[in-house]
């Protein structure tokens, strides 16, 4: 057995003294096959790399100073008005966006470990006790539905509100639209596009050279001859519109003033991915889990009422109410 | 197990129950939404409008919104076709809207040339769960067109009712807290950092 105190603390200068090289005796008792054995080769490897190979460049060159923009402690966060053309307003989104992405993430991440260690329980309950099995597929049903209905709260109260609206649109709005856009900006802009390019890599290419990527939409019949070409910048708060005057070389920016039934109408109307940005996909990809969430609610719902006794014949009851009226309205409406 | 417990979640299930058709078309919808691309084939195909009719007929449209309803009820009427609708016009045509969720139905009328068109779509099941989908608002037809909108209020409700006893639910189960709390606060922070910066 190899004793503790043939490892050395102090870092073993035999592979910078060989520039990477194998040394003449290779004995399987030295003090590098012993690193090596004992610490999976990570010191002595990294050793090797950062000495002897091209990363030594990237780690031990001068560093160049960052180029900052404006200093950290001059940028201001404006949630209700942001302009990602402002002083440090890309970096803010950008910082937001990866918050998002990654507590997005991390739930995930968290949900796949309690879900190991609950599948280590479960596991354990099936082999030890037969009689137990449905007690703990039971569990695993019941906490799967009651989590991801907490994770998805939000969206949910935004969709029965939004809906709300969309029923009762003249209550909110008075017959007119929602919220009124104004003209905040008129820039100068001139561009070059590709021949024959699509109205969507247009509006993208504007967005791009105005600092303004993120979700949107173009009309798909527009075209950069006409008089007026308009990109619409959906974004949460303060959506925009932006019109492109090819002839007169200059761009109008409209802003939508944000409302609270607006918001939620925007929100509401939210899908897709593919948008430029991390926002706008993990918005699509969160509307998917949403849809699995439904169904799953559904499904696990069923499942739950058929163990409860005493609910079975008004639960029975109310199922067919809902699926013969959903019928009578399916075949007369 | 105490009265108030009962009481949600005998509404948290018996809501649920009912409403189970409305939850799964909004959510199979919501997919083809999501990913129109891959159910581009699925909508508003060019030839998918089929005729039922055609007929000569010459009529003064009257150029008010109201008065041209009252003139198309009269003409559908005529023709035999029930239902809800809307209605435009422009300087050539009148269109005639018939807003079903399985069959729509549209009459054309041309000014011009004299001549009426009825027209039937053949529809998908995609297009038939988008119409369900986005069906809304009270005072467009009979009493079974408000019925819908009533329900759609119903499920705007229902999901509030499912928010409120789900959260008492949870809290009253002790174990499950922290990871509850997990849960909505990842949600939350979530839903609120791409909000801010989509």
């Amino acid at each position: 057995m190899i004793s503790v105190r043939a490892m050395s603390a102090v870092l073993n200068p035999a592979v910078s003294i060989i520039r990477g090289l194998l040394p003449p005796e290779f004995n399987w008792r030295t003090r590098r096959e012993i690193r090596l054995t004992s610490t999976f080769g990570l010191p002595t490897n990294f050793n090797a790399f950062s000495l002897n190979s091209a990363f030594k460049i990237i780690l031990f060159s001068p560093k160049e100073p960052r180029r900052v923009a404006k200093p950290p402690n001059q940028c201001k966060l404006n949630f209700f008005n942001p302009n990602r053309s402002e002083p440090c307003g890309l970096q803010v989104t950008i910082a937001f966006q990866s918050l998002a992405a990654s507590v997005f993430w991390a739930f995930f991440g968290w949900l796949g470990g309690l879900g190991a260690y609950g599948a280590r329980s479960f596991a354990i309950v099936m082999a030890a006790d037969s009689t137990m099995k449905k007690t703990a597929w039971s569990k695993l049903i019941r906490r799967t539905h009651m989590y991801l209905a907490l994770f998805l709260t939000p969206w949910m109260v935004v969709y029965a509100l939004s809906s709300f609206i969309f029923n009762h649109h003249a209550l909110f709005s008075g017959g007119k639209p929602l919220a009124q856009f104004e003209k905040v900006e008129e820039l100068p802009y001139e561009a070059v596009f590709s021949d024959g390019i699509e109205p969507r890599e247009a509006g993208l290419q504007i967005l791009r050279d105005l600092n303004r990527e993120g979700a949107f939409w173009v009309g798909q019949n527009q075209k950069l001859t006409a008089e007026r070409f308009t990109v619409n910048r959906n974004r949460a708060i303060g959506p925009e519109r932006i019109h492109y005057y090819p002839q007169e070389n200059k761009v109008i920016i409209e802003r939508q003033k944000t409302t609270t039934a607006s918001l939620l109408v925007g929100l509401h109307l939210k899908h897709g991915t593919g948008h430029p940005g991390i926002a706008a996909n993990l918005w699509g990809i969160v509307l998917d889990l949403v849809i699995v969430g439904m169904l799953f609610w559904v499904l696990s719902g069923v499942w739950m009422w058929l163990g409860i006794k005493p609910a079975r014949f008004w639960g029975g009851v109310s199922a067919l109410v809902g699926i013969g009226l959903f019928l009578l309205f399916m075949f007369t409406v | 197990m105490n009265n108030t417990n009962l009481i949600f979640r005998r509404v948290h299930l018996y809501l649920g129950m009912s409403l189970i058709p409305w939850v799964l078309i909004y959510a199979l919808s919501t997919f083809t939404f999501n990913h129109r691309d891959w159910f581009r084939g699925q909508f508003n195909q060019p030839d998918s409008w089929a005729q039922l009719w055609k007929k000569e007929y010459k009529a003064d449209v009257p150029r008010q919104q109201p008065k041209l309803k009252e003139w198309a009820r009269r003409l559908l009427d005529e023709n035999g076709i029930t239902g809800a609708f809307n209605v435009r016009q422009n300087r050539q045509s009148v269109l005639i809207n018939l807003i079903q969720f399985r069959n729509p139905i549209r009459v054309t009328y041309q000014k011009n040339a004299g001549q009426l068109r009825a027209e039937q779509k053949r529809t998908t099941l995609a297009e038939v769960m988008a119409r369900m989908h986005v069906r809304h608002g009270y005072g467009r037809g009979g009493v079974l067109y408000n019925g819908w909108a009533f329900v759609v209020d119903l499920v705007c409700f229902a999901i509030l009712a499912w928010t409120i006893t789900g959260l008492y639910l949870w809290w009253k189960i002790s174990a499950t807290r922290k990871a509850g709390w997990v849960a909505i606060l990842s949600g939350l922070a979530t839903f609120l950092a791409l909000v801010f910066t989509i």
